[in-house]
């Protein structure tokens, strides 16, 4: 077992996907499974250390009871040009198969234009509050709490 | 960018106005826009840095506390809260998920429960069904 500054390096493990065949580029994407307050379900949301919000789409976030008044209202440049939305904080949980889920709250971009069932988990505010890493060969997503951070 | 940070308030114009002397008007520094700008340019480092200083200057706006939190990293705990392997059903959605295009589906294992156009009456239809452990709910493109 790796460890650092004397802990554990992480303590949750869970599968992801990385073949997205709802999109139409070729490469890989990672997706991993989250929950949300007051959603029966799992949902999926991309993986994505290049993104510097979290996004979570107009139907999820009405689904777990996000108010569009909450937040701060901001334009964000994206692969789909500039989009009005709001950055507001939402409560998530990264779901582990072994080990221990992560209760988080980060922050996520929620804009009415962008298109349903598309999520992210991106690194501001969300992935770089917590410690992670990826077994591509066996799709495992490894994640815990950034304890022992000196 | 320096010199701005440097400075609590700046007066409009380029300089001492001689007509209006000392009774030029001084403006508070606009710290809120400039961090909504850095943000939109996805400097979000910088973001951080500006609001530190904005917040050590004392008496914060609204709206620099709402800065505050929205850049706050997330807050962590660990959950009890475990799943399961989705093997079986990312196995679904890649052999059968074609066929539900532009849909939203609820899987369980190797079994489709419920679809819908939207996620809110996918929901409604497993309301209906109360499955026994949180399907994966996907849209597929």
């Amino acid at each position: 077992m790796l460890t650092l500054h004397g802990h554990d390096f992480c303590c949750s493990r869970s599968r992801f996907e990385d073949q997205d065949r709802r999109a139409s580029e070729p490469t890989a994407k990672i997706f991993v499974a989250i929950r949300l307050p007051g959603v029966s379900t799992l949902l999926w949301a991309q993986l994505d250390t290049g993104s510097a919000w979290s996004v979570l789409d107009p139907e999820t976030a009405e689904a777990a009871g996000i108010s569009a008044e909450d937040g701060i209202a901001q334009v964000l440049l994206t692969r789909l040009g500039p989009i009005e939305g709001r950055l507001v904080k939402v409560p998530i949980t990264l779901t582990a198969d072994e080990g221990e889920s992560l209760d988080l709250e980060g922050t996520f971009f929620i804009a009415p234009a962008w298109p349903p069932g598309k999520s992210f988990l991106g690194y501001s505010g969300l992935l770089d509050s917590i410690r992670f890493a990826l077994d591509p060969a066996a799709n495992h997503f490894y994640f815990g709490a950034s304890e022992g951070r000196p | 960018m320096n010199l701005a940070l440097q400075s609590e308030s700046f007066s409009q114009g380029n300089g001492p106005d001689p007509e209006k002397g000392a009774k030029a008007q001084v403006y508070p520094f606009p710290y809120a826009m400039e961090i909504r700008r850095l943000i939109e340019q996805e400097r979000i480092a910088a973001a951080r840095s500006l609001l530190k200083h904005a917040l050590s200057q004392g008496s914060p706006t609204p709206d620099l506390l709402q800065w505050q939190e929205i850049l706050a990293p997330a807050r962590v705990r660990k959950s009890s809260q475990l799943d399961r392997d989705r093997s079986p059903e990312f196995r679904w959605l890649k052999e059968r998920g074609a066929a539900y295009s532009g849909q939203w589906v609820a899987v369980l294992g190797e079994e489709l429960l419920a679809h819908a156009d939207t996620l809110k009456e996918l929901l409604i239809r497993l309301e209906e069904i109360q499955p026994p452990f949180p399907p994966l709910a996907v849209r597929l493109d």
